[in-house]
């Protein structure tokens, strides 16, 4: 019994399991565009060996907000300051190779938009999405954030 | 055994939870595409060379938040210094191809650049240069069967270009030429030299110089001794600079008209003048980086990604990662033949234009669109960058002129590629 639960304990601890929280971590192209951010959103599919392809047309669909694939799992939007750091983390979520397709909004408008390609099991790497701004960016951001830094907007309420 | 049977009840333990240590899909499936980067972080060039990695970034950045540029394998940007220097650039070649990269941007000096290509064309991995302009690369391989390419066009237009301002534009009738000792410079003052004559002026003497010399006295009193009416300077922004000073600290400095080149314009020439006043009104030439939507877009996203601005031929450097990018989305394959393949087909039109034309910032369009099957152009930030056989491009150029009162340097007119040489 014994060694039983040792196991569930080490497999838990050393390989994980399909249940274990999947933290995202948010690569802006610079403190300017998280300052410029609002909330931000991660949306999961489910991939196979033939859709690994797909994060083009996914962000192309997210960054329109026609959608044709339903995610299986969504965050919904978050403060950008709350997805900071990994803030946004997904709980039981299967194994499998997944899209994790992430945008960041502004006055309602899609101004960063990222897709990454990874897949979850036990040790996986940390799930990175790499945003890049959007044709909306400059049409919705006319000038510089008054705020200096992330810890201007996050910590001290800069607006 | 007893501990064989413990790992055994492990697994089986892990295996019913659903735990999976391994990922479902083949090792190497999301293994990043190594791209190299050779560029001047130190040396004559170190002034240019962290802008030209940046721009180099922005397009990676664009590839990666688009999943990368293959089906679940993002680019990875690998990017060595080569310190301005052929010897160095060569093994930093040999490291990244060692590394495994399938593509390599760069470099910017054309002596580099041609060091780089002596690893690379072996190697069969397509090179990309944003910078380089010596009329040695254009024949340095084979027609169509090629590796080395470049997003700038080829100095033998820009030394006709130069010699039409001296002489139309500035009255220059005896002309000397400093030039640096490299495959940049020898070329472009042999170029200018050829042209210069055969316009029906006179070449009064030829110098050439060093790069990184604190002195350049003897080089000036050579010329100065050739009583030249105008001074046409093949050099890098230092050491230009630095011949300028050199020039007004003789004795007497015989009153001549400057002309300089492209890799003259760069602030690092007016801080190596040492006084902005004695680079006043100093003009040149050099390849005209696209104005308009293109290159706003590119100048945009770069000053929101770097906060700064791009320097001189970053837009160069940009479409060269630009063209890497779509060219291995293109291919489907790190095979480098098939890369070199796919740069043709995504730089040029179809005959008839009906392909989907991919401009700055659509870097996640152009590699939908070509997994959709599409056929693409790629527009450049720099110009069109269609590449020929000789993996040159056509350009336009611009006549510049420094102005120290706004501490910037002017673009005062410009020659499209259409108007050279006629």
């Amino acid at each position: 019994m014994r060694i039983v639960l040792g196991c569930l304990a080490l497999g838990a601890a050393v390989a994980g399991c399909a249940g274990d929280p999947v933290p995202i971590e948010l690569n802006f192209p610079s403190v300017e565009t998280v300052l410029q951010s609002d909330y931000a959103r991660v949306a999961v599919f489910d991939l196979d060996g033939g859709s690994l392809g797909d994060c083009p047309t996914l962000v192309a669909q997210a960054v329109a907000g026609t959608e044709e694939r339903r995610p299986a799992f969504d965050s919904g939007g978050v403060e950008v300051c709350d997805a900071l750091g990994g803030g946004i983390v997904f709980e039981e979520i299967g194994d499998g190779p997944k899209a994790f397709v992430a945008t960041t909004s502004k006055s309602n408008a899609v101004v960063l938009a990222g897709c990454t390609v990874a897949e979850v099991y036990g040790g996986a790497p940390d799930v990175v999405v790499h945003l890049a701004v959007t044709s909306r960016y400059y049409d919705v951001v006319g000038t510089p954030s008054a705020c200096t830094s992330v810890a201007d907007k996050c910590e001290r309420g800069c607006r | 055994m007893a501990r064989f049977a413990a790992g055994a009840g492990c697994l089986a333990a892990c295996a019913l939870l659903g735990c999976s240590s391994e990922p479902s899909l083949p090792e190497g499936t999301y293994a990043p595409v190594k791209v190299g980067v050779v560029t001047s972080l130190s040396g004559g060039l170190e002034s240019l060379g962290p802008g030209w990695a940046q721009a180099a970034l922005l397009a990676e950045q664009e590839a990666n938040s688009a999943g990368g540029v293959l089906p679940g394998r993002l680019v990875q940007l690998v990017v060595a210094d080569d310190g301005t220097d052929p010897a160095i650039g060569r093994a930093a070649a040999a490291r990244l191809v060692d590394d495994g990269v399938v593509a390599v941007v760069g470099a910017a000096g054309s002596d580099v650049t041609l060091s780089v290509a002596e690893v690379t064309g072996p190697a069969r991995v397509p090179q990309i240069s944003c910078c380089s302009t010596s009329p040695m690369l254009t024949d340095l391989q084979g027609a169509g069967d090629r590796y080395l390419f470049r997003t700038v066009p080829s100095d033998e237009l820009q030394a006709e270009v130069l010699v039409e301002t001296a002489r139309e534009d500035l009255g220059c009738t005896r002309l000397a030429i400093l030039h640096l000792d490299n495959n940049y410079g020898r070329p472009f003052g042999e170029a200018i030299a050829q042209s210069f004559t055969g316009s029906g002026g006179t070449v009064v003497s030829t110098v050439a110089f060093q790069d990184e010399r604190a002195s350049y006295d003897e080089e000036v009193r050579a010329v100065a001794a050739a009583t030249p009416g105008c001074i046409a300077i093949v050099g890098y922004p230092e050491s230009a600079g630095a011949i300028v000073r050199d020039w007004h600290s003789l004795a007497s400095p015989p009153d001549v008209t400057w002309i300089g080149t492209d890799g003259v314009r760069a602030d690092g020439f007016v801080a190596a003048a040492g006084d902005p006043s004695l680079v006043d009104g100093f003009m040149g030439t050099a390849p005209k980086e696209q104005s308009g939507g293109r290159r706003e877009d590119f100048v945009a996203r770069y000053q929101t990604a770097f906060d700064a601005a791009p320097v001189i031929f970053g837009s160069s450097q940009y479409d060269a990662a630009a063209l890497a990018v779509l060219a291995i989305a293109r291919a489907g394959s790190t095979d480098g033949t098939r890369i070199r393949d796919a740069l043709y087909e995504v730089s040029r039109p179809n005959s008839d234009d009906s392909d989907r034309v991919i401009q700055p910032g659509q870097l996640a369009e152009g590699i939908a669109a070509v997994r959709a099957g599409e056929d693409v152009n790629y527009d450049g930030a720099g110009g069109a960058v269609d590449l020929d056989e000789y993996g040159n491009v056509l350009g336009d150029y611009e006549i510049w002129r420094y102005d120290a009162a706004s501490g910037t340097f002017q673009t005062i007119d410009t020659v499209t590629a259409g108007e050279i040489g006629r």
